[in-house]
């Protein structure tokens, strides 16, 4: 018995043992994820394909996600002075908060290279993909990526001058960077960009997508850097005509809430609640107003004010009172309309804010500097009290193609037709023609048409002309731009990984 | 009944009787292996027959006997003479054997020799029945004459002793009834026997050395018959014999040849700790817990053993609970009150039984079992009350309006009231009311806990059972955390060789985390200006407390919130011990760890202006299963060799997955996250599901020579699914050596020498802490609205890594475990060093790569370290006794490589991105130095000033700026001016604990001490600990710590000058180093025991009342809530005073 007993326990234990052991075959230590997909799955179909140019997208808005980038494009220019919040005195001013650990100089660049490397991994593997014969469809995949790669690139090379050149992912990790010489990195953006337009449709059934018009207007810019005059008023010329767009009549109507993708705008960048944070270029331009005792907070009067940034002497000056622009997009006089608040003596509703009413007066620039509207939302998604908006940004507009066929006829001599395209625009704000045109007077036009619209410091950087325009109407950053601060500064987790050359200024 | 003894004892090789008792065996199986729960307190008659121990004893008191002995005390020289005569020695310990004696004796015998030991002194030897040796005092000896006989008015009792938590038999213990003098010792298998007991009703009681007496009721006693007594001892935690639970399975402290540290749990139970995690803190040489946030639940706290080695990877060891291994820190279902034991295995040869988890060494729970015997009932139940320990120094009402109309100043603004407040602010100003909002969003929290368990049970079977409640109310208002929990413990011995145990743990918690969310209420606090309106006229809460609408009312934001989370826990194990032979065991241990998780967040309409309105719910399911397959085999050559091989194959599946559903737009706020179907803004729901599996083979051989040499050799392999194909599986082998001098005869001698062992180790253990599915390439899921379409996509989301393998760690250890003066002062010290190659490694590369870092396996560090352990009784007498206990560690580590990458001179670089310097700490603080502050001094001279600036490397500063060491001297301050300015590796840390007992009253104090630490205020510069959040120092917009910040009135200053449009100072960093050392009063326990006569009279066994204030003060130049806070955000540590009464009966 006692044997018995004993084999017993061996068979038990040899049974317990034989069936932990059954648990685990040859699949016991793979992994297996179950709610994504490998990147190899989605570099190697066409929908796969599809769905990454997707995440390119996402990157021209991310910076407007974060309300301290947002204007990241706008600052530090001769049409914009510092509000009472502004927080980012570095890009505004030129001061020592310009340094490389500039938060959103550090973004950008983290943004950027982020992109690019989604970019290139999708140029990289469209080719090797099997698109079942449909040519188009891999072209219109590699067109939008190469779009986008050719966007990021241009647009940090502007920015920080020395940039290094990344074309493709790469197979082992990168760990010295050189700055690639410019010839370089614009080559490779105008064969993206001429293959883009090649590529792409006039238009699409998906508002926001990127068109033969995007990229003809994005290239039409870098022959504007290249100062390759003729390709570029040929391009602007192009677009103007073959292209489905026209500018408004009502240059109101352009920024209307709900009317992102009106016949003027080449390509809007798109929010939606849906799919993350909106952006904060509603609230950036609103003074404090609704401080002001009798006066309410309403979307009339502005929203939600976050007074980070106001339009200059300068830039309002530049207007003819009578130019529709000036009133459609900027607000100057703020009215009484609360009166349980209690109005100043003498004063009825609707009545403007003077600042005098007060004893002791107002601080006008504190509390009613005037604003730009063009990024205003009346409620079209949002409350008076939220900051952040769904408002689509229009990143590119014709009116801005007319300016770049302006300069580039004007470049070439042709007076005639550079006025031609820039008195359209005149006529539309409803001024006298022009009968010359040189670069102050189109860096005038510029001003009054494309103000805050984030093109103004790449410009004026364009045409040497930022350091002397910002000493000249710009007081509060005047006393600290020096030349070298064209170029943004280098990262400096970026320097210290790489050895990549800190810009003058920075060092 | 004698079968079950020859069944299982040594006697069984006896050729004839095994024959005999197996063809007996075999008729008789069906009752002979039932449960000996039948046999206790039966009478049965005598064993003597065969043999008679009282005759053979009898016989060798007359057998010659050499003897020299020097000056040892009589009762080592008793011992000896026995040991010799092989004799049971059983004694009374009295003053007189403690006295020193020399023997010479070159003939004579062995009663000769005991008569020369107790000569002088009223001892007396007899000869027990039983055949004992016993030595007792004249006036107590039933006898004098060493020949008893017998009468028929006398009875006997005899039983065993077992270890409650192994069953093993226990040899040596005194038994002995209570109120006589009658008393034996066990032998070698846990039996005793005692003989010549007059008939009638006893209490027997049995005590051992690091064990708990046992007391036996209503023993009777019956002429001429034995009552058997069963006992199972529970261990006490210190002393030699306290067996430590070393992992797949237990060892006697003295056997012990890694360093495992015991946490006295027993201490620590009126503690009003919630998480378990707690009780580390500073407990254990070596250990060192982070409160890096105090929300209820302890869900903020860390815990590193011996430093930090790994640089990405977790430092977090590896916690086992009753044999089952469960993932991370997640302890906040366990209840204190069920633990009976917590050891950390320090050392790789400890650790490294868990091979590739073992790095960070690892810390194994051990439940409480019940006890075979009359069933006690135990009750526990506190209530306390809590407080913020330090508020933060905050500006108040003038202060705040001075501060922003300087800020305004500096930025060449108004700085009229006017012009600076908004009307509501303006109006706050004038009447003087200003709001403390610390004082408004925290309140005094309230905690109560209550535990009633019982432990009882048979011969076969025992069972512990428990319940508990604790509902802990945070001082953050409406934080809270509730438990409920239950547990059984079983053990049930079907058949002798079989054995069945269960440990199940239930528990549901409950927690309301208000307070967690970016910018609520726990930033407001601190942030919100204190020129500000609560209530509006009709007393309700204003949504805004200024005329701002981004000045949220964090009353407000509580009272328009909902932020509940539960949890569900089922976590235990089954195990089937076999005997499959003598020595041989068989273990199945199957375990389980399930929770489900919960959470339902809510936003109303008017929370933080509307617009955030939303419903969250989510689900989480987690398992973890375990399967180990356990052989030991125990044996013992002879007297001198004893062999102990343990081998394991296990298997752990590790799976979690998640689902959460969010909407928006509710059409009412009144039904809260349960409305969720009704938002018409349905947001994608979220899914997540990672596994990860782990497979594992141990080998483990104990060796020990003349219980005087140690040796452990132990080898595992273990195959991770969370690395790359041919890297899954790693080896990790360790070897450690114990060496008994205090068993040396050159020792044996010096009495004040209990124990003295030396112990050096060496092991290979891994870590293997990373999050899944690094090895390959992940993807984002992305989406973006064309119009109305939205359109999703996967897009690249990390690097591969198909190479990824362990992080190994050799470590070298040796230590000294010192026992000196019959246990008044123990000590242990240990030495360790460490070494860490392929380090896990989140590396930050070039974002030109498309990311900023990759995980991969890189470089190498360097640990060194001592722990030390000192417990002395300053006064041990009957009625007054003083402990002091002392911990004390210190740990470096140094980085010897990094990515081997070398400059141009051929140095290896340092990766400054990350902060890793060769050379250096893991874990340093690289900063611009701090100088002071431009033209601080006694007076403001505008012109001096400009000369100070002009000539500094600073041209551009302004007065008043933060000024840093120009360190190459180049004048210009750039990156390369920036240097290590502290490590936050604490140069010590202890811990000192000290308990007086006087009578029934005890008082104990317990101090903990960090030294030598720098760390980053986070108040100052919260972008240390979290990138993306907003700096408003000094702005005079928002609130803020309050320092002594530079004017021009005013330039006696070490902080800069506000200014309306900075976000921050420049090298506000460089200020925000603090020296973050503290000396902490942890604790304070006054505790008075009901006297036994007392206690019975109220119906009780045992009665204690006390009063336990915790976390009382930081002596700290730190300033925050606690100088380990991490985020701003983090949750205040609470200072408490709990009351609490604990009774069986």
């Amino acid at each position: 018995m006692k044997r018995i007993t004993q084999t017993t326990a061996w068979l038990l234990s040899g049974l317990l043992l034989v069936s932990s052991l059954s648990g685990c075959g040859e699949s016991f230590l793979e992994e297996e994820p179950k709610t994504f997909i490998s990147t190899n799955a989605v570099l190697s179909s066409p929908e796969g394909l599809e769905g990454a140019v997707v995440a390119l997208y996402a990157f021209p808005r991310l910076l407007y996600q974060s309300t301290r980038y947002s204007y990241w494009f706008i600052s530090g220019t001769d049409e914009v002075r510092v509000g009472p919040l502004h927080e980012d005195l570095g890009t505004a001013l030129y001061n020592s908060d310009l340094n490389p650990q500039h938060p959103a100089s550090r973004e950008y660049w983290n943004q950027s290279f982020q992109a690019l490397y989604r970019a290139n991994a999708i140029i990289a593997n469209a080719p090797k993909v099997d698109f079942k014969g449909n040519e188009a469809r891999r072209n219109r995949v590699l067109a939008e990526a190469r779009f986008f790669r050719a966007y990021i690139l241009f647009y940090l090379h502007q920015r920080y001058g020395n940039i290094p050149l990344v074309t493709e992912p790469s197979e082992t990790i990168r760990e010295k960077e050189q700055p690639a010489p410019p010839e370089e990195i614009y080559r490779v953006i105008v064969d993206d960009l001429q293959f883009a337009i090649n590529n792409l449709e006039w238009t699409y059934n998906q508002p926001g997508r990127i068109t033969k018009g995007a990229a003809m207007h994005l290239l039409a810019k870098v022959y504007l850097v290249l100062q390759n005059w003729q390709q570029a008023g040929q391009l602007a010329e192009t677009l103007i005509q073959q292209g489905p767009y026209r500018l408004l009549d009502d240059p109101a109507a352009i920024f209307a809430d709900n009317n992102e993708h009106n016949a003027e705008a080449i390509w809007t960048i798109n929010f939606d609640p849906r799919t993350g944070g909106g952006h904060f270029l509603a609230v950036m331009f609103t003074p404090l107003y609704d401080r002001i005792q009798g006066v309410a907070r309403t979307f009339e009067q502005g929203g939600r004010p976050w007074a980070r940034m106001y339009p200059s002497a300068y830039l309002l000056s530049l207007f003819d009172k009578n130019d529709r622009r000036l009133k459609a997009w900027y607000k100057t006089h703020w009215v009484y309309d609360a009166p349980e608040e209690g109005l100043p003596p003498g004063r009825q509703v609707g009545d403007t804010v003077r600042v005098n009413d007060f004893n002791p007066p107002i601080d006008s620039l504190l509390w009613l500097h005037p604003a730009c509207k063009k990024y205003w939302e009346y409620g079209a998604t949002r409350n008076i009290n939220a900051a952040d908006s769904w408002k689509g940004i229009i990143r590119y507009r014709l009116a801005e193609t007319y300016l770049i066929a302006a300069e580039a006829f004007m470049r070439q001599g042709n007076q005639a037709r550079a006025l031609q395209y820039i008195n359209a625009l005149r006529q539309r704000a409803g001024v006298p023609d022009l009968t010359e045109l040189n670069e102050d007077i189109l860096l005038e036009e510029h001003a009054r048409e494309l103000a805050f619209e984030q093109d103004r410091w790449f410009t004026l950087k364009r045409l040497g002309r930022l350091v002397q325009h910002v000493r000249q109407y710009n007081p509060q950053a005047a006393p600290n731009i020096r030349e070298c601060h064209v170029n943004m500064p280098i990262p400096q987790d970026f320097v210290d990984l790489t050895g990549f050359p800190q810009n003058e200024c920075y060092r | 009944m004698t079968t079950r003894q020859h069944l299982n004892g040594k006697r069984i090789r006896k050729g004839g009787l095994w024959i005999f008792l197996m063809l007996w065996a075999s008729v008789t199986q069906a009752w002979a292996q039932q449960p000996a729960i039948t046999q206790a307190s039966k009478a049965e008659a005598p064993l003597a027959g065969l043999n008679d121990p009282y005759l053979e004893s009898a016989a060798r008191l007359s057998q010659p006997l050499k003897l020299t002995l020097d000056q040892v005390s009589r009762e080592k020289a008793l011992q000896i003479i026995a040991r010799q005569a092989n004799l049971r020695l059983s004694y009374e310990w009295s003053e007189v054997l403690a006295e020193p004696v020399s023997v010479h004796q070159e003939q004579g015998t062995v009663l000769d020799a005991l008569y020369a030991v107790t000569a002088g002194t009223d001892l007396r030897l007899m000869i027990s029945r039983s055949g004992y040796l016993v030595v007792a005092h004249s006036g107590t000896l039933r006898s004098a004459s060493p020949l008893v006989t017998q009468t028929l008015q006398e009875g006997s009792i005899s039983g065993r002793v077992i270890d409650a938590q192994t069953a093993e038999g226990l040899p040596g213990v005194n038994v002995f009834l209570v109120g006589t003098t009658l008393g034996a010792s066990t032998d070698i298998d846990g039996n005793y026997r005692l003989d010549n007991i007059p008939a009638g009703i006893y209490t027997l009681q049995a005590s051992f050395v690091g064990y708990r007496t046992a007391t036996v009721d209503s023993v009777v006693v019956r002429p001429g018959e034995v009552t058997i007594v069963n006992l199972a001892l529970e261990q006490e935690i210190v002393g030699l014999e306290e067996i430590v639970v070393v992992g797949y399975g237990t060892q006697r402290r003295r056997d012990v040849t890694g360093a495992v540290a015991s946490v006295n749990v027993e201490r620590l139970q009126e503690l009003p700790i919630t998480n378990v995690v707690e009780a580390l803190q500073t407990r254990a040489p070596g250990v060192r817990v982070i409160t890096s946030d105090g929300r209820p639940g302890g869900s903020g706290l860390e815990v590193q053993v011996r430093g930090v080695r790994s640089l990405t990877a977790s430092n977090q060891p590896l916690f086992v609970i009753d044999g089952v291994p469960v993932e991370g820190v997640n302890l906040s279902q366990l209840n204190l009150s069920d633990i009976v034991s917590i050891e950390v295995l320090k050392d790789a040869s400890a650790a490294a039984i868990y091979g590739a988890r073992g790095s960070n060494g690892v810390v194994l729970i051990t439940t409480r079992r019940g006890r075979e015997g009359r069933g006690r009932f135990s009750y526990e139940g506190s209530v306390g009350f809590s407080e913020v320990v330090h508020p933060l120094r905050v500006f108040n009402g003038e202060e705040f309006i001075a501060l922003r109309r300087e800020a305004n100043r500096a930025a060449g603004q108004p700085t009229d009231d006017a012009a600076i407040m908004d009307p509501v602010e303006l109006q706050v100003a004038q009447s003087g009311e200003f709001v403390d909002w610390q004082d408004l969003v925290f309140r005094t929290g309230v905690r109560h806990s209550h535990n009633l368990s019982y432990s009882g049970g048979s011969e076969t079977f025992q069972i512990y059972a428990s319940g508990g409640y604790l509902r802990e109310e945070g001082i953050l208002k409406r934080t809270f955390f509730e438990r409920g929990s239950l547990r059984l413990n079983t053990d049930y011995q079907p058949l002798g060789w079989l054995k069945f145990s269960t440990n199940v743990l239930v528990a549901r918690t409950k927690e309301d985390v208000a307070g967690s969310e970016r910018y609520g209420p726990l930033w407001t606090a601190y942030t919100l200006s204190p020129l500000a309106r609560v209530y509006d006229e009709q007393g309700n809460l204003r949504p805004y407390v200024t005329n701002d609408p981004t000045a949220w009312n964090p009353l407000f934001q509580l009272q328009e919130s909902r932020d509940d989370r539960w949890s569900t826990r089922l976590l235990g194990n089954v195990v089937a011990q076999v005997n499959l032979y003598e020595g041989l065991h068989y273990q199945l241990n199957a375990g389980l760890d399930y929770s489900a998780r919960e959470n339902g967040q809510y936003r109303t309409r008017q929370y933080s202006g509307g617009g955030q309105q939303r419903a969250v719910l989510g689900y989480g399911q987690g398992q973890s299963y375990t399967v180990e397959n356990i052989l030991t085999y125990e044996r013992r050559i002879g007297t001198l060799h004893n062999l102990h091989g343990t081998l394991l194959y296990s298997v752990q599946r590790v799976q979690d997955e998640t689902l959460q559903a969010e909407t928006r737009d509710l059409p009412t706020d009144l039904l809260d996250y349960n409305a969720i179907s009704s938002g018409a803004d349905v947001r994608a729901p979220v899914r997540n599901y990672t596994a990860w599996s782990l497979e594992s083979y141990m080998a483990r051989i104990r060796y020990s020579l003349a219980d005087k040499y140690l040796l452990t050799l132990t080898g595992r392999i273990d195959g991770s699914s969370k690395f790359g194909k041919g890297n899954k599986y790693g080896f990790f082998p360790a070897v450690a050596f114990a060496w008994q001098l205090s068993q040396e005869p050159f020792l044996a001698s010096v009495r004040q020498i209990d124990n003295l062992k030396l112990r050096l180790s060496w092991g290979q253990t891994g870590n293997q802490e990373i999050p899944i599915y690094q090895s390959l390439g992940q993807t984002g899921l992305w989406s973006y609205p064309f119009g109305s379409t939205i359109v999703k996509g996967y897009a690249p989301a990390s690097l591969p890594n198909p190479n990824l393998k362990w992080e190994k760690t050799t470590q070298a250890n040796l230590g000294l475990d010192l026992s000196l003066f019959r246990g008044r002062m123990m000590s242990t010290i240990d030495f360790y060093r460490s070494w860490t190659s392929d380090l896990l490694l989140q590396r930050q590369i070039p974002v030109t790569n498309g990311f900023t870092s990759i995980l991969d396996n890189i470089g190498k560090t360097e640990n060194w370290g001592i722990d030390l352990n000192l417990n002395t009784y300053l006064i041990n007498r009957r009625d007054l006794s003083w402990e002091v206990n002392l911990n004390w560690s210190l740990s470096r580590s140094k980085i010897v490589q990094l990515t081997g990458q070398t400059d141009a001179e051929g140095r290896p670089v340092d990766d400054i991105a990350n902060r890793w310097f060769i050379g250096h700490p893991i874990g340093v603080i690289y900063d611009w130095v701090f100088d002071g502050i431009f033209c601080a001094g006694r007076t403001y001279d505008p012109g001096a000033c400009q000369q100070e600036i002009a000539n500094s490397a600073q041209p551009d500063a302004q007065p008043g700026d933060i000024r840093v060491k120009d360190l190459n001297g180049d004048g210009v301050i750039n990156d390369q001016d920036r240097a290590i300015v502290g490590t936050t590796e604490p140069d010590w840390y202890g811990g000192l604990a000290t308990t007086l007992t006087y009578k029934n009253f005890d008082l104990s104090v317990f101090f903990t001490a960090v030294q030598g630490v720098t760390r980053y205020n986070p108040y100052i510069y919260p972008r240390a600990y979290d990138p993306n959040i907003v700096v408003i120092f000094l702005q005079g917009r928002a609130n803020g710590l309050k320092v002594d910040y530079w004017t021009p009135e005013d330039p006696d200053a070490n902080f800069p000058r506000p200014h309306r449009q900075r976000e921050m100072p420049r090298y506000l960093s460089a200020r925000a180093v603090w020296d973050a050392s503290y000396l902490q009063l942890r604790n304070i326990t006054l505790g008075y025991t009901l006297p036994q006569r007392l206690a019975a009279r109220l119906g009780v066994e045992r009665l204690r009342l006390y009063a336990a204030g915790n976390n009382l003060h930081y002596w700290t130049d730190f300033d925050s809530y606690n100088p380990e806070q991490g985020d701003v955000e983090g949750y205040p540590v609470a200072r408490s005073l709990t009351l609490g009464l604990s009774m069986s009966f």
